[in-house]
């Protein structure tokens, strides 16, 4: 990665398989950034939460810290929280962060969304100083996960030795690696339309299905306006025919819009928070914000974005995905 | 109120003086533009004052001095002996018209109010009787009416009521009317009052739409919006919504009243609830 003179964003991987090691990294960054005067947050389990601030001692009380799961509930909440620490702690060296996502458990689909918004991050976070190093640990991470650390991370650290990851991917060519494995198709008695200008149409659709596939409440407007956000971005930046399939499946509704023509050739589309000026991306970022979880592909043959909304059986509590 | 047609028996239900006042001075300027003779009649005299405020300054005297405008008071026109007869109010009515075509005027306009039912006139079953014979009597005929009723003097249950008789209601024209959505100004608070769609293809008349909302500003310079008829509104709209309030001078406040609660979760999302000049109100109709 190349860092010009504005930009002065690190992101380090780190690859652990010990306490011993765990510590060796993040004693001397937190310290470095304690003795500087500079912000420093901790997001990581429970676990390292705790072995980490018996050593640190009295210094852990300068320390911000979260339990990895609730900084960030969503992948792109934990780009928000991370840019809005960052906001929050002007004028510093360094806004330093380890950040240790939670990985066991997880369904491949959420570990692919987790994997890309950590390639993501390097754009994302590039108009910042935020160093942040994300540790990994060998002894539970699945062995994959640790490849792709590598591949989404430009340089790797272990103890206080910072080396340039071989492996890295520019973000792009991450997501067009990732792109390559075609989604799930819709299953057959997904209800279908064509998605036209008339976008009131696209909403009437996405109304009566959602509603005979048991969303109500509020939880039935804001999957059409989620629906709509997504066609009306399509219609706005991907020039194509553009088709909308509907389903339930287990977990909630899924809705699938998909373009003959190529609207998301910037794999980071939507992970910025809109302002009141008008960007292409702000219609995808309200969708992931309205969903539990956002598939995208681009290919040559078009676009397609996925978007899982909670049903109507959801028991989350009220905002769950958000 | 640009649209009536020979023939209407309209009803205008209104719960604001300038709301009247705009509906009324359309109706009545646009008959006497159009060589009809217009009849007002008035519920009482203190309210004949306003009508001749309705009119160009001036203008009304001339209108009168040819017969073109005739003001009267309604119960003066309509009751007998202080009760109502609907077979001779309707005769009165007919009278009209045929004296209105002798003249040579082109058709006749009708503007009742119907204030004076309240008061005076307890028989609302009779008044009903009379609403429901004028259209037959006047079918076929040049001759439009506006029956005026005040939306605080009636219960919702009676305003259903005597709408039925009438073959339509009017109101202010909308300031922008389109199939998915239709904006009209509003006066207490003042303001516009959206309804239908906000979507890609009306965020930009309803862009404009605000854009002339300060000219509305009320006493203490805050803007208002009614939103309870607001069916769906997107980004772009919500976005426009965020813009007006934070552009305002110092002081003063977009107020969005009876937004729906999944719209106000939106704007949550995108944190633009936490521009002060940006507030929330819940009032009830």
């Amino acid at each position: 990665m190349t860092v010009g003179p504005t930009t002065r964003s690190r992101h380090h991987g780190c690859l652990y398989a010990s306490d011993e090691e765990f510590l060796a990294t993040t004693v001397p960054f937190v310290n470095a950034g304690l003795e500087a005067g500079e912000p420093v947050l901790v997001a990581t389990t429970s676990a390292n939460l705790h072995l980490l601030g018996s050593v640190l001692g009295d210094r852990a009380s300068r320390v911000d810290h979260a339990e990895t799961g609730y900084f960030g509930r969503r992948p792109h909440q934990r780009v928000a929280a991370f840019r809005d620490y960052w906001r929050r702690h002007p004028g510093a060296g360094y806004v330093r962060i380890i950040a240790e996502p939670v990985w066991a458990g997880r369904s491949a689909r959420d570990i692919e969304a987790w994997q890309r918004m950590e390639s993501g991050l390097n754009l994302l976070l590039a108009d910042t100083n935020v160093w942040m190093i994300c540790p990994y640990d060998r002894r539970t991470a699945d062995p994959a996960i640790l490849v792709d650390a590598a591949r989404t991370h430009p340089h790797l650290v272990t103890g206080e030795q910072v080396t340039v990851s071989d492996d890295y991917l520019e973000p792009a060519a991450y997501a067009s690696v990732r792109d390559r494995r075609p989604l799930p198709d819709p299953p057959d008695g997904a209800a279908t339309a064509a998605v036209t200008p008339d976008l009131g149409a696209v909403r009437q659709f996405a109304a009566s299905r959602g509603g005979a596939l048991g969303l109500s409440g509020s939880r039935l407007p804001l999957m059409v306006a989620a629906v709509n956000e997504a066609a009306s971005y399509l219609l706005e930046q991907a020039a194509g025919e553009i088709s909308l399939r509907l389903w339930a499946e287990f977990g909630g509704v899924v809705c699938d819009l998909s373009s003959t023509g190529h609207g998301l050739d910037d794999p980071l589309v939507g992970y910025r928070s809109p302002e009141l000026r008008r960007a292409a991306g702000d219609r995808l970022w309200l969708v992931r914000q309205l969903c539990t979880h956002v598939d995208t592909r681009s290919t040559a043959g078009g676009c397609t974005i996925r978007l899982y909304l909670p049903g109507g059986r959801d028991e989350e509590p009220a905002g769950g995905p958000r | 109120m640009s649209q009536s047609a020979p023939g209407d028996h309209l009803c205008l239900v209104s719960g604001h003086p300038l709301e009247r006042r705009a509906v009324l001075s359309s109706f009545v300027d646009g008959g006497l533009e159009r060589d009809e003779r217009v009849l007002y009649h008035f519920a009482d005299p203190g309210s004949a004052a306003a009508v001749f405020d309705f009119l160009d300054r001036g203008a009304w005297r001339r209108y009168l001095d040819s017969g073109q405008l005739r003001v009267a008071s309604a119960p003066d026109a309509y009751l007998d002996g202080g009760r109502l007869d609907p077979d001779r109010a309707v005769r009165t009515l007919l009278r009209e018209v045929e004296a209105t075509l002798t003249a040579g005027w082109r058709g006749l306009r009708v503007a009742n109010e119907m204030g004076w039912t309240s008061g005076r006139m307890p028989e609302s079953t009779r008044l009903l009787e009379f609403e429901n014979a004028i259209r037959p009597a006047l079918s076929g005929l040049p001759v439009t009416v506006i029956c005026q009723y005040d939306r605080r003097q009636l219960a919702r249950a009676s305003v259903d009521r005597f709408l039925r008789p009438h073959t339509g209601q009017v109101g202010m024209d909308p300031i922008h009317s389109d199939n998915a959505m239709r904006i009209f100004p509003t006066f207490d608070p003042p303001g516009l009052r959206v309804e239908g769609s906000v979507d890609a293809h009306s965020a930009g008349a309803f862009a404009d739409a605000l854009a002339a909302l300060e000219e509305r500003a009320d006493g203490n310079g805050d803007s208002h919006l009614d939103l309870a008829e607001l069916q769906f509104i997107d980004l772009d709209g919500l976005r426009h919504l965020a813009w007006t309030a934070s552009r305002l001078p110092a002081g003063r406040s977009l107020v969005l009243h009876r937004l729906a609660p999944h719209h106000r979760e939106l704007i949550t999302l995108l944190r633009w609830d936490e521009i002060p000049s940006l507030r929330f109100q819940n009032d009830r109709s």
